[in-house]
């Protein structure tokens, strides 16, 4: 197979853009990455669009045609990938393939989500949907609940306490303070997490992440052309997509996502590395929890380790393994369509060496993106030269 | 206190127990399910209070939502009816109390 970089990258800022429509967002981050490529709208050979849940909350469906068009993209294939919250990670690593294969050389790759327009009861019921309608969510069970059974179940089993948890939320909001795309920009304290509202028990206000706007967009390059573009491509060096269980009742263990495993080890097994081979790490903290199994789950410790972890300052900037530099979902926002592009964005900057929050030397990062309530999982693998 | 049978569901091929109704059986592919009738007698894997419910469920919050595993080796997601003056933990025992139209609910005993 051939080997794929990104040569570009874009994202909007995130949180509330009044007047800013869906389009508009995605073309925003889709020129600012075909700018930094300096790669022409004729060069590009496919499209993959990432979003989630545009009909509901936007009234709008055949959104990469529209946006492709209105880019300027000429008659190529054009593709809106859904994945729940990992729509834009599942467009990457469709882009990837692509090249990989031999079938295009540039391919253009982005995600998008307008939510704040809509009701918070919609976007919750609308968020649901990623549920299996069957069983789980005709019962009322949302997102946020389906991570407070998790959050509970994993203080069972492994002691991890509440203040651990919420450990993770003053450490994201921490790094994204100085993010200046991020939808919140204050430091929290512990206390204030542990004093928010509760939304669905234990799990309260600031173990969750905001309702969003935003998109975010990468340019895919095969490796052997990516001299023409740039002088500083970033590999794409492992690639990992795979799926669970979209249900708690079918999971094996309450506070593992077999998608989340699985895809890490495809990922490790193409790039010939592992856990403790990672510099940096962007993971799907959709709250606070999912961000202490994500670790979990990535191997970067032990299963029911991931309290301690965040405790110790492991997974600080300043860390063995800086966990969410850019303040991660908790602190940019989640617009779900462009939030796995989105990580994908701050490690190429961690890569090049120029992020806001920069990991010293980092030379390898990891980007995980969770769809659903861990139905699918994409991990992608990425290196400096 | 009464007491109602759970339905769940077993492939009739390689025994292979389900909560959910099956088209086929996705451990082994077999085509024919059976409706099979379990104690309803489990205990609280884990669960939620849901404080923040979705537009069709407003007015009806909070509730609780929890998995429970049945005594028969199998788990299913619920609505969990807790009595007054009473706390659910993980552990503590629940039996199936009814259907409705929003799927099973159980009761902490």
């Amino acid at each position: 197979m051939r080997g794929v970089s990104v040569i570009g990258v874009g994202c909007t800022p995130f949180g509330k853009q009044t007047g800013v429509g869906i389009t508009d967002l995605a073309l925003q981050a889709c020129r600012e990455a075909l700018h930094d490529a300096r790669v022409p709208t004729s060069l590009v050979q496919a499209f993959y669009l990432g979003n989630f849940v545009s009909e509901a909350l936007v009234h709008q469906g055949s959104l990469a045609p529209i946006v492709a068009y209105r880019l300027g993209l000429g008659p190529i294939p054009c593709t809106r990938v859904e994945g729940a919250c990992a729509s834009s990670g599942i467009a990457f690593r469709h882009g990837v393939l692509l090249i990989a294969s031999g079938l295009c050389d540039i391919v253009l790759v982005a995600g998008v989500e307008k939510m704040t327009s809509a009701e918070t009861g919609a976007v919750t019921e609308a968020l649901a949907s990623a549920g299996d309608a069957e069983s789980e969510m005709r019962l009322g069970l949302t997102f946020p609940g389906t991570f407070g059974i998790i959050m509970r179940r994993h203080m069972y089993q492994y002691g991890t306490t509440r203040e651990q948890v919420g450990m993770v939320s003053v450490k994201n909001r921490s790094n994204g303070s100085a993010n200046p795309k991020a939808h919140f920009q204050q430091p929290v304290a512990l206390e204030e997490v542990l004093e928010s509202r509760l939304i669905c028990d234990p799990l309260r206000l600031y173990d969750c992440t905001p309702i969003s706007d935003g998109a975010a967009a990468a340019v895919l390059c095969a490796t052997d052309l990516a001299a023409e573009f740039t002088d500083r491509p970033i590999d794409v060096i492992g690639s990992g997509h795979a799926i669970g269980p979209a249900t708690l009742f079918e999971m094996a263990d309450l506070t593992t996502f077999e998608a989340s495993v699985a895809a890490a080890q495809q990922a490790y097994r193409e790039a010939g590395l592992a856990p403790c081979d990672i510099d940096v790490a962007e993971v799907h903290d959709c709250f606070t929890i999912a961000e202490i199994t994500a670790i979990e789950d990535l191997g970067f410790v032990e299963k029911g380790k991931g309290g301690p972890a965040v405790a110790d300052g492991l997974t600080a900037l300043d860390g063995k393994l800086p966990i969410n530099p850019s303040g991660g979902l908790l602190s940019k926002g989640h617009p779900v369509g462009a939030t796995g592009l989105a990580q994908i964005y701050e490690i190429v900057g961690q890569l090049r060496g120029e992020a806001i929050n920069q990991v010293k030397g980092a030379q390898i990062g990891l980007a995980h993106n969770l769809g659903g309530t861990g139905a699918v999982s994409t991990v992608h693998i990425l290196k400096r030269r | 206190m009464r007491m109602a049978s759970f339905e769940a569901f077993a492939c009739d091929a390689c025994k292979g127990l389900f909560a959910k109704r099956q088209h086929s059986c996705r451990r082994c592919g077999a085509p024919t399910i059976l409706s099979v009738n379990l104690s309803g007698r489990g205990t609280l894997a884990s669960f939620t209070t849901i404080r923040v419910p979705p537009t069709v469920f407003l007015g009806q919050e909070p509730y609780d939502v929890a998995v429970i595993d049945l005594d028969e080796g199998l788990r299913v997601t619920t609505r969990l009816t807790v009595p007054d003056g009473r706390e659910a933990g993980i552990g503590d025992p629940a039996i199936f109390e009814e259907m409705r139209p929003y799927g099973p609910v159980f009761r902490l005993i």
